[in-house]
């Protein structure tokens, strides 16, 4: 089986050599079947990839540890689903999964486009397939998953208790994926700069792509604060840590790139900008998919660390200075065809929010790499935690949902004053009460923490105003029910409401993380049976701790019978687990109760044997909004992706009538 | 799953003594809450000396510190033998009445700067605080000289050009040639622009 695999990904390197030579000799010698054989090489990649991963899934499913990557991260004990996960739980399978996944979208690509953009395609599909073909390599000769071990053991190491959890099933093949995903605008936007084709044509090609890997990366972030918070047990779900900051620099700059990309597509502006931040997102993906791997910087991640850092820094540098070489050729080409027209425009809120994500982007990659800087410069290894991050993101961020709720108001090119005042009268008038309502319930206790509910409040005020007027107007123009004329105005404009729907998201998580950030309670008691503690609107009562044995893992349970001021009586059951070979890191098993206010949230840290417990106890505020605000976001980037109804079958469906009102 | 004592003789789960007293009938009015209310404060009186406030104040603290042998945690949340150590050193810091600055200075000492989660803002650490407020600070001015230029040089800006149209003498509505401003042609266009561009 080793040697099957390990064949196939050897295979997989020639053909993905050929594919990137096939395309460009094909145009350069005007040879069609040439350009046919590329796109047939990428689909071959694909499905040599799959082989080779069905392979390394395959020898884990059926245990098979003379493999050594199966043996060190599986066990017989394992339930099934996990041994299928454990396929990404190291560097080898995780880049194997990585280079497997890129072949699937880039077959999908070329499938897609298979009668489209035919002058940029060869390029993009030599891209993707040099971006393949380097993973092939270090598959190949540099991290092989098929390595064999001399003399297989009868049973396997295990899973890292760490990753003993359902979060192993989505996040890290979420998260992988979406650094995988931003290959393919990077593709476009290189064979953009190749062909010198710099007009629109590479950001309509892009534009479905980059939102699925903008909607990927997302859920992978999402998922892997999910997962910390019921895992890492510190009472919190964003730690700032280098490999959390590198997962999401790209989204932030993917971010940035799906909005100011609407300039272009518009008005003809930014041609150099949008290339540049697609080339830097790229970056980022390969520098995350690189960190998290290199222990380079120190991080709760550094569970798979291994030697094939400088191929990634090797790699990575070739990319920069190929396209920024390739950028500053193409400069000349590059000019706006467009100016801007007033400060108070949508343009230039859309500069405003780019400037705002560079600062955004560029803070979080400052103090994630400021020790390695301090540490040249003075020989001193600062640290850089949550407070540097907390306190300089954190405006920035405020900054930007401010603008969700002014940009999409403002017209393109130039607002009137009076248009201004008819669009924000009453979302400020809404915030301003609400901020006073909220006064009057929790006090002032965090003035910064109200002026982002103000914000919140403000902008969900500018977007609700937002689906009542089109609402509204569809109603009175087409005599549609009201209900079915919300749905026909999101269906028919899915970019622009899906774009609402998203930013409604991130308002919701801007309230979610500042309540539980500013108003989390946090106690640290020391129980004897019967003794209880108070947090909050909650007293729990510890009854005492016992022990279960299963045959891979020990648990050690504590019980608290929750007394809420009404007297539920209800067991909340914090554990720590003891998973064989991994005795001395037990793992964390939060107890959470969620409501839809609050999170109580409860670790049990450690006992003694008098019988006492110690524990760590915690109410968050709103925590559940910070899942719902995350799958609310990524449903509006879904919507905006939805293909909208063709001109011509609207029209044709629509009673005449109606058409005719509605044109009115 | 085969449920086994702990080896410290703590067997069955520990029924609490039941602290709440038994609901009275309501003949007893307003006194059946007197006893409740008795046992809430002696139970928050009995938890807070059990949950000595020493331990949040330490936590406090050790948060503030990164455990110099892990990979990004504080010394509040490692389980390491050194940060188990520390935590009793600011333990018993904070019990000989010590101040937060002396007990950070303390370790500071010890371990460097790096100890600290938050780099301080002098030395090397100033350049941390600062960078982003550069970039912030220099994309802005970036941002609006660029934009200064672009409305200065727009290719006809509004309001400055004005140029005399003559009108054929059969389509005019006065006797007299007509000026028309390309303000007006200008708005026209982009009405026009704006109207194809929501399409």
């Amino acid at each position: 089986m080793a040697d099957f695999g390990h064949v196939v990904i050897l295979a997989t390197v020639v053909l993905a050599i050929y594919t990137v030579a096939a395309g460009p000799t094909g145009l350069r010698l005007r040879a069609p079947e040439l350009l046919d054989s590329a796109r047939n090489g990428v689909l071959a990649v694909a499905v040599m990839l799959t082989i080779g991963s069905g392979t390394l899934l395959a020898a884990f499913l059926v245990h098979d540890f003379s493999i050594r990557y199966v043996a060190e991260h599986s066990s017989r004990d394992m339930p099934a689903s996990l041994v299928a996960a454990a396929f990404y739980s190291g560097q080898q399978g995780s880049l194997l999964y990585w280079a497997w996944a890129l072949s699937i979208f880039a077959a999908i690509v070329v499938v897609q486009n298979r009668r489209v953009n035919q002058a940029l395609m060869p390029y993009v599909q030599s891209i993707l397939m040099t971006i393949v073909g380097f993973f092939a390599v270090v598959l190949a000769f540099v991290a092989s998953p098929f390595e064999k071990l001399p003399i297989p053991p009868a049973e396997g190491l295990g899973l890292n208790p760490l990753l003993y959890d359902t979060g192993m099933l989505y996040h890290p093949p979420m998260l992988l994926g979406g650094y995988m995903s931003w290959s393919v605008p990077f593709a476009f936007a290189i064979a953009a700069l190749i062909t010198g084709r710099l007009d629109a044509e590479w950001l309509k090609a892009t534009r479905r792509y980059s939102l699925v890997a903008w909607a990927i990366l997302g859920t992978g972030n999402l998922l892997g604060a999910w997962w910390a918070y019921r895992v890492l047990g510190w009472g919190g779900y964003w730690g700032w840590d280098p490999v959390e900051n590198s997962a999401i620099m790209p989204w932030f700059l993917g971010t940035a790139f799906i909005h100011s990309a609407m300039i272009q597509e518009r008005r003809g502006m930014l041609k150099v900008w949008n290339i540049v931040l697609v080339l830097v997102t790229f970056f980022l993906c390969i520098f995350g998919t690189f960190i998290v791997r290199s222990g380079v910087i120190s991080s709760v991640h550094s569970f798979a660390q291994s030697g094939i850092g400088p191929w990634f820094l090797g790699f990575l540098s070739l990319v920069v200075v190929g396209s920024l070489g390739l950028l500053f050729y193409r400069l000349p080409l590059l000019r706006s065809d467009n100016h801007l027209d007033s400060v108070l425009s949508r343009e230039a809120s859309f500069l405003l929010n780019n400037l705002l994500f560079v600062a955004l982007v560029f803070a979080t990659f400052w103090g994630t790499v400021f020790p390695l800087v301090s540490e040249a410069l003075q020989g001193i290894k600062l640290t850089v935690g949550p407070p540097f991050f907390n306190q300089v993101n954190g405006p920035i961020m405020l900054g930007l949902v401010f603008l969700m709720g002014v940009g999409p108001m403002m017209p393109w090119r130039k607002a009137s004053s009076r248009h201004l005042l008819s669009n924000f009268v009453s979302p400020l008038a809404f915030g301003l009460a609400l901020s006073l309502v909220l006064i009057a319930l929790i006090g002032f206790d965090h003035p910064p923490a109200l002026v982002v509910f103000f914000t919140c409040a403000f902008v969900a005020a500018t977007i609700f105003q937002e689906f009542w007027r089109g609402t509204i107007a569809r109603h009175q123009s087409t005599g549609e029910a009201y209900g079915e004329a919300f749905f026909e105005l999101v269906r028919r404009n899915n970019r622009r409401y899906g774009g609402y729907v998203a930013h409604l998201g991130i308002v919701v998580i801007a309230a979610a993380v500042t309540a539980s950030t500013f108003y989390q309670l946090e106690r640290q008691v020391k129980l004897s049976p019967g003794e209880a503690v108070e947090i909050g609107a909650y007293r729990l009562t510890f009854t005492g701790i016992r022990e279960s044995r299963q045959p891979s893992v020990r648990v050690v349970e504590a019980n608290l019978v929750l007394d809420n001021s009404g007297g539920s009586g209800e067991v909340v059951r914090p554990d720590k687990r003891f998973f064989r070979n991994f005795e001395r890191q037990p793992s964390t098993g939060v107890a959470i109760r969620t409501t839809a206010l609050e999170d109580l949230y409860v670790v049990l840290v450690g006992w003694d044997p008098d019988g006492s417990a110690s524990f760590l106890v915690y109410v968050n505020p709103l925590a559940v909004w910070l899942w719902i605000g995350g799958v609310g976001t990524v449903m509006g980037g879904v919507i905006s992706l939805w293909p909208a109804p063709a001109p011509g079958m609207t029209a044709v469906r629509r009673p005449v009538r109606a058409l005719v009102a509605s044109e009115a | 799953m085969v449920t086994v004592a702990l080896d410290h003789g703590q067997t069955a789960p520990h029924i609490a003594t039941d602290a709440r007293p038994r609901q009275a009938s309501d003949r007893f009015g307003f006194a059946r809450w007197s006893p409740l209310v008795a046992l809430i404060c002696f139970l928050v009186a009995a938890t807070a000396a059990w949950g000595d406030p020493l331990d949040d104040d330490t936590r406090r603290l050790a948060k503030q510190l990164q455990c110099p042998v892990c990979e990004g945690v504080s010394v509040a949340d490692s389980p390491s033998e050194l940060a188990g150590q520390m935590r009793a050193v600011i333990r018993r810091k904070l019990e000989q009445g010590e101040t937060d600055t002396a007990i950070l200075g303390y370790f500071t000492e010890r371990y460097g700067d790096g100890v600290l989660v938050k780099p301080p803002r002098h030395g090397v650490g100033l350049g941390l605080w600062l960078g982003p407020l550069a970039v912030l600070v220099a994309g802005a001015g970036f941002l609006a000289f660029t934009v200064r230029r672009w409305l200065r040089t727009r290719p006809m800006a509004a309001g400055v050009a004005r140029r005399t149209v003559l009108i054929p003498p059969d389509q005019r509505l006065s006797p007299t040639p007509t000026v028309v401003g390309d303000v007006y042609l200008e708005r026209a266009q982009r009405e026009l622009d704006a109207v194809r561009q929501d399409r």
